[in-house]
């Protein structure tokens, strides 16, 4: 019964340590990691064990090391542009010294370039009854106004883990919450009308200056014609 | 008669003098007691039915998504299915390890809190996550189980489980190429697969050739799932392969469970009837014993890897032990079926044939195509034998569904003149004829 105990007591512990190193690795990384902002698509498909969630995708298809093969495993280096957006910028075989990237299989090299299959970095799970809103919230904002989506991300030793999905500065639910996906679209024409009637006068203010250079020049035009010399 | 008329009717026989008292208490005593284990049998089975539709509701509750709390109290939150589970687990080994129904139905909730505690996790830190990993992790977990309380309901879900590992790689492409690979993780369904067998062993009634219900579904669980997951499972050497666990069966089936009543309460024994069944069909068809024993393959072996060898070598090395243990045990004690006992012998000397064949330059082949049919006529007439013998009407009909099948197909694949044909298959049919009048008295037609 002793030796039962003790094997009960064993194996209890380990059924709890598990979820308690998945938590602690984790949470390492979302407070320590570097933070990254990566352009983003999405759809809503389900999992049977853990719900519904967003299939993310990003641009997956990267330049690497020529020695590269499917299936080795690579590590991708990522880079910020100008605007603070992140992108991934070269798969190699050798660990980086610094901390900017992530671990991943390769999927498939073609002409220098990888397609990688990343952990950790493709499923935002997310609760049942927000999922179709939230899909449609990244189906309109990646087609219509992309550069007011991201997802944060956070890596630390090759290690990735999704922080959040950033829609026009607010977290993916905050901005659910706010209600101001509902006038999204309204807001989105609006913009647009302005911009295209903005655009408009501003190529009537162009047509203008430009009908007045060439009055300009027509009189001009007309003071230098020679006179005509009157034949017999 | 239900079993309360059925006892009725035996007092009423005891009271007319036609059943003595003693006899009467003892049939009295096998009819209750064979209710009770069915009463055993259906509350276990309620038990674990019940088990599993709670931790469904369970998972589904956690595919909710509670995404209302906070990211902490979610963490703390994924361990509750687990601690519950584990609190009845602990119920079930140290205060009811005597019920069946508390150690089957709590090992099969806390095998799949486990899984839902690791699900929670990963939902809650968006770990999309390796599914290998995942799968791995669960069942390492689920192991001690088999061996704690040695629940054996879970087994069906861990083994199904560890076939994971052997699901090919499939990439589809609407345009690129599409691509298909053996899955390269196939090893951990060995490992899992070896890490259960013990508990298996456990659960046999070792000092007797008779087992009951446990022992009955690890083993019909166990055999199906070799044989499913062989072909992919193995690296080189199926056939080989296929022989060994046609001898391993049929041992294990000999010396555990050959005084169970039906075909259905020996699951070895059944299934390797079922295989050699199917290789003597298969393999006395000329083409596909060309095609199965060409040894020209064989010259390529030198490119083979170190994983191919082994594989071929190993099964090689275990069919040759388990027909030399076969053989002493034939020798000692003449329980064992000859025809099942030399049956690698005919593999392997179909294969010398073919090697003479080879490397001799000589026209062989059909000899050993001959050789397999006779020897499938042989063995479909001995089962018939000793069908009648041991009074099996089953194992009759084996034999003699083997031996129609096979001329069935020979009739087709055959290449002589018709009219050869003609009288070959009458005179089949006259045996069969004669067979008939022969044991009309002993069946009383």
């Amino acid at each position: 019964m002793k030796t039962k105990k003790i094997a009960f007591a064993a194996f209890a512990l380990i059924v709890i340590l598990v979820p308690m190193y998945l938590i602690f690795q984790s949470e390492d990384v979302l407070t320590n990691g570097h933070k990254h902002k990566l352009r983003l698509e999405g759809y809503d498909p389900f999992d049977p064990f853990r719900g519904k969630f967003l299939r993310l995708r990003f641009e997956n298809n990267i330049p690497c090391d020529i020695t590269l093969a499917a299936g080795d495993k690579g590590y991708v280096l990522l880079e910020k542009d100008s605007l603070g957006f992140s992108h991934f910028s070269f798969v190699q075989k050798s660990r980086p010294t610094h901390s900017d990237y992530v671990e991943a299989e390769t999927q498939a090299v073609y002409g220098g370039r990888a397609e990688m299959n990343f952990d950790n970095l493709n499923k935002f799970f997310i609760n049942e009854d927000k999922a179709k809103v939230a899909e449609d919230i990244l189906a309109d904002y990646t087609s219509m106004a992309p550069d007011k989506i991201y997802m944060t991300i956070r890596v630390l030793d090759g290690e990735a883990r999704i922080e959040d999905i950033i829609v026009k500065a607010k977290t993916l639910l905050e901005y659910i919450q706010s209600g101001d996906h509902k006038t999204f679209k309204d807001d989105v024409m609006k913009e647009e009308m302005k911009r295209i009637e903005e655009a408009q006068k501003e190529m009537e203010r162009a047509l203008e200056q430009e009908f007045e250079q060439l009055d300009q020049q027509q009189e001009q035009t007309i003071e230098f014609i020679p006179p005509v010399e009157e034949s017999n | 008669m239900n079993t309360s008329g059925l006892l009725n009717f035996l007092d009423s026989l005891e009271q007319k003098g036609v059943l003595n008292a003693e006899a009467n208490g003892q049939i009295q005593h096998f009819l209750t007691s064979k209710n009770t284990s069915i009463g055993k049998l259906f509350l276990t089975l309620a038990a674990i039915i019940g088990s599993l539709f709670i931790s469904v509701g369970v998972f589904a509750i956690i595919s909710h998504n509670w995404d209302d709390f906070p990211k902490h109290v979610r963490g703390i939150l994924s361990f509750v299915p687990s601690l519950i589970a584990l609190f009845f687990y602990y119920k079930a080994v140290f205060k009811h390890s005597k019920s069946t129904s508390w150690i089957e139905a709590s090992s099969l909730f806390l095998m799949l809190m486990i899984g839902a505690s690791i699900s929670l996790v990963s939902q809650t830190y968006q770990l999309d996550g390796d599914f290998d990993k995942f799968i791995t992790v669960w069942l390492i977990l689920t192991l001690p189980l088999f061996y704690i309380a040695r629940a054996s309901g879970i087994a069906i879900f861990y083994l199904i489980l560890s076939t994971k590992f052997l699901f090919p790689d499939l990439q589809y492409d609407w345009f690129m190429p599409s691509g298909y690979s053996l899955n390269d993780k196939y090893y951990l369904f060995w490992v899992f697969l070896v890490a259960f067998l013990p508990h298996f062993y456990l659960s046999l009634n070792r000092k007797s050739t008779q087992q009951g219900f446990r022992a009955i579904y690890l083993g019909w669980l166990l055999a199906i799932i070799i044989v499913l997951t062989m072909p992919l499972a193995v690296k080189a050497g199926y056939i080989w392969w296929a022989l060994a666990f046609v001898m391993a069966f049929y041992l294990v089936g000999k010396k555990y469970y050959a005084n169970n009543i039906s075909s259905l309460g020996r699951p070895f024994q059944t299934m390797a009837l079922f295989h050699i069944f199917y290789c003597l069909i298969s393999f006395s068809s000329e083409d596909v014993c060309n095609e199965m024993f060409r040894i020209d393959k064989l010259r390529d072996i030198g490119n083979w890897n170190k994983e191919q060898l082994f594989f071929f070598f190993a099964a090689l090395l275990l069919v040759g032990t388990l027909t030399i243990i076969a053989m002493i045990w034939r020798r000692k004690s003449a329980v064992l079926n000859r025809t099942v006992v030399y049956f690698p012998v005919l593999f392997g000397l179909t294969f010398f044939v073919f090697c003479l064949n080879e490397y001799y330059d000589v026209d062989l082949t059909w000899w050993a195509f001959l050789i397999f049919n006779i020897y499938a006529i042989v063995f479909g007439v001995n089962a018939m034998i000793q069908g009648n013998r041991s009074g099996s009407v089953a194992y009759m009909i084996y034999g003699l569904f083997l031996v129609c099948f096979l001329l069935w197909v020979r009739y087709f694949d055959m290449d002589v003149a018709f009219w050869l044909k003609g009288l070959f298959f009458m005179i089949v049919g006259l045996l069969f004829f004669l067979i008939h009048f022969l044991s009309k008295d002993e069946f009383k037609d």
